[in-house]
């Protein structure tokens, strides 16, 4: 399908969802001005997001030093310079999404450490911003795109009314929020958010990305880490504790339908937290008696994992891993383009047993994100 | 009984004689009066105040924290006398060495490392004068004072040929990783003297500690002690990562009450990374799974127990358990793994290796030496 043609390509899927051929969960557009944006946030705070370089943000100091994008096309400048490759939604759609048989891909931007800076209005405006210029330059005109509605939590009432504001767009599948936070995920201020997205029937979409920025606590239980490395590796971590909070806080017994996609995280821990998790609920489920289920219950019904990157393994290991977490449901696919440099995504799954490869690439999507990823 | 395994027997027919090792024993400390006659003087008002002022954590367990049916009418305590224990524990469940981890691994996160660096001292004596000389069967710690790595360096020199001790302990929790230089002199001294370093959970978000998790606090122990185990693959990462075991190889690290079966996350997602990003640890030479087998140990308490024995199985098998994990029962905390029970459904041979054997690779001989020297 071409840009030029959307309406038409819409028609098909929508009367066919047999025809897909992957679902891509997590595209990292990017965003190659600033200036670009400013004019969709607030007007209030426009001046600060239009500021050469982009808004003051935050960071945490790690990078990855060498090659950024591994294998990922990257488009180049008349000079020969090059440039953002995930800044131009008809570029990306012809050099990744065409060329690799990517018919749907559920845009995920550049911002994730939203939640952990300090000014709460800033960061909510540039929420705004960064929801609307995403709607108008990739999402409207293109309907191989699909939105995540940004929020940042730290402030819930305006995380909550920009969930309002765009939860009904037929563009938007998702509520998403930088897994950075200065507390977990279960604590009750955060419910307002859980609330709203089952108000407007959107999961909830975790990144890491802002750990050891702004407002987080250091990057692991023990404090910051030396390298990149080291952080990367670290930051299933961040999950684990927010699963334990959102479980434990009785955010599940009170949102039945929620759904929380974890991006980036892995696989392999998940069996060993389910089971530690169990075993301690049965010595001390009194001190938390909403919890009804063992903790594994919630953990299979509700969290969705993604395929980028999935643990080093033995195809064997990963098939058992799989069944342990129930991977035929629970398992997404995920390109994170253009940050390739872990590898091309689809020889990432390249030992997903056979029988699991069409509910990976597409099947599993449809069932947590349903009908608007059709419309 | 280890008491009765005779001494003229070979290094190898000794252990081929042994049962059960455990790894973690939480004797009790049953007055800090007792730590006096090894404290000098100018340490005694503190003794005469009650002790120093120690932070102290808010998640508390449901129950009392220990076993109810392990705690002795007449006195209070569950592990205060180690008679007590070898009746309670050791014979009970055919344990022939008992590694001691005591109850003050957590004075590595109070702020007053002073006064902290002399209980550790104090404590250790008392630990070798009350448990360790009297008794082949039981075999000590030397607590350390990670905050002021010097001063933990210095005690792990003083009683690291001390045929009694068998490893250097200090708490998970930690407000810098574990891999970190400013540790190095602890496991400079460490492999100085052939002893592993082992790392044991319950301090997290304490005193000095860093929050229990990387956002922050969480509200219930539920959620608290099923934490634990983030700050021990934070630690193990930091370890991998920061390059410590290229820069001592033969140090042997024990990962104490903080679950096992994460390991395959460590090493999957690290050597996922590893071929990418070794510019930036140009210091690695292997994969860091080649490090966590070679250099990394986990204790089985509390062992996960998911509803399909066969997936634990096979996650054990991914951390190849047949050379890393390591007995432990956590008595007489409320978790306790019994091991005439949890184990049942193990194959004999990986039972063995996790029961005695791998016990024996990571401690050495000093595990079977007499505790009064040869």
């Amino acid at each position: 399908m071409s840009a030029t043609a959307p309406a038409a390509s819409r028609a098909a899927e929508r009367a066919n969802p047999a025809a897909l051929r992957v679902v891509d969960v997590d595209l990292h557009h990017q965003i190659a001005n600033w200036q670009d944006v400013a004019p969709y946030a607030p007007e209030g705070l426009r001046h600060r997001i239009s500021r050469p370089g982009g808004p003051p943000l935050a960071r945490h100091g790690f990078k990855i030093i060498g090659p950024r994008y591994g294998t990922a096309p990257i488009p180049t400048d008349a000079s020969g310079k090059p440039g953002h490759p995930a800044a131009d939604p008809a570029w990306v759609k012809a050099e990744y999404l065409d060329k690799r048989g990517v018919n749907l891909a559920i845009l995920t931007g550049p911002v994730l450490s939203l939640g952990v800076q300090p000014n709460h209005d800033m960061a909510a405006a540039i929420a705004t911003g960064v929801n609307n210029w995403t709607l108008e330059t990739w999402v409207r005109p293109y309907s191989c795109f699909k939105g995540s509605i940004l929020v940042a939590h730290q402030d819930p009432a305006q995380a909550v009314a920009e969930i309002d504001r765009l939860g009904d767009d037929p563009g938007m599948v998702q509520v998403l929020l930088g897994s950075a936070s200065e507390t977990p995920l279960g604590r009750r201020q955060y419910h307002p958010i859980y609330e709203a997205c089952v108000r407007h029937d959107l999961p909830l979409a975790l990144h890491i990305g802002g750990e050891g920025a702004g407002m987080s606590p250091p990057a692991t239980a023990v404090g910051h880490p030396t390298t990149y490395f080291e952080w990367y590796g670290s930051l299933p971590q961040v999950y684990m504790a927010h699963i334990m909070s959102m479980v434990t806080e009785g955010v599940f017994a009170r949102f039945p339908t929620l759904k929380v996609v974890l991006y980036e995280g892995g696989l392999f821990w998940l069996p060993h937290i389910m089971w530690r998790f169990d075993k301690n609920w049965k010595a001390q489920r009194a001190e938390t008696p909403w919890v009804q289920q063992p903790p594994s219950t919630y953990i299979l019904k509700h969290f969705y994992s993604t395929t980028y990157p999935l643990e080093a393994s033995k195809p064997e290991e990963l098939a058992q891993v799989l069944d342990m977490v129930e991977g035929e449901r629970t398992l997404l696919f995920s390109g994170n383009y253009p940050n390739w440099e872990l590898g091309d995504p689809f020889a990432m799954i390249a030992d997903l047993p056979a029988a699991l490869r069409r509910r990976v690439l597409v099947e599993n999507a449809l069932a947590v994100y349903g009908e608007r990823l059709l419309r | 009984m280890a008491l009765t395994i005779e001494r003229a027997a070979t290094f190898e027919e000794r252990v081929a004689k042994l049962r059960l090792v455990d790894t973690d024993i939480h004797n009790d400390l049953p007055s800090q009066e007792e730590l006096r006659p090894f404290l000098a003087k100018k340490w005694h008002p503190w003794l005469d105040s009650g002790g120093p002022g120690n932070a102290a954590r808010y998640y508390a367990n449901m129950g009392s924290g220990r076993m109810d049916d392990a705690v002795r009418e007449e006195d209070g305590l569950a592990a205060g006398d180690p008679d007590w224990v070898i009746q309670q524990l050791m014979t009970k469940y055919r344990i022939d060495i008992g590694i001691l981890t005591g109850s003050g691994i957590g004075l590595s996160i109070q702020h007053d490392y002073h006064i902290q660096t002399a209980i550790a001292s104090a404590y250790n004596e008392w630990t070798l004068e009350k448990w360790v000389r009297p008794y082949d069967c039981f075999k000590g710690s030397i607590v350390c004072p990670g905050q002021d790595p010097e001063a933990g360096a210095a005690e792990v020199r003083r009683l690291g040929d001390n045929p009694g001790m068998v490893q250097v302990l200090m708490a998970s929790a930690a407000r810098i990783p574990y891999g970190n230089k400013v540790y190095w002199p602890i496991y400079r001294a460490a492999v100085e003297h052939g002893l592993p370093v082992a790392m044991h959970v319950g301090s997290e978000g304490t005193g000095l500690a860093n929050a229990p998790t990387a956002v922050g606090y969480p509200s219930t122990y539920l959620e608290f002690h099923t934490d634990h185990s983030q700050t021990m693959m934070a630690h193990c990462i930091s370890l991998l990562a920061d390059g410590v075991f290229e820069e001592f190889p033969s140090l042997k690290l024990a990962f104490i009450e903080g679950g096992t079966v994460w390991a395959p996350y460590v090493m999957g997602r690290l050597d996922r990374m590893y071929p990418a990003l070794k510019t930036e640890v140009p210091y690695l030479k292997l994969l860091p799974s080649e490090y966590l087998l070679r250099n990394c140990y986990f204790s089985t308490q509390p062992i996960e127990e998911p509803d399909n024995h066969q997936h634990l199985l096979q996650m054990l098998r991914m951390m190849h358990a047949e050379k890393t994990v390591i007995f432990a029962s956590d008595y007489p905390h409320w978790d306790f793994d019994n091991p005439l029970m949890a184990f049942n459904f193990f194959p004999a041979d990986l039972k063995r290796r996790i029961f005695v054997e791998n016990a024996v690779d990571m401690y050495g001989p000093r595990l079977l030496s007499s505790n009064r020297g040869a």
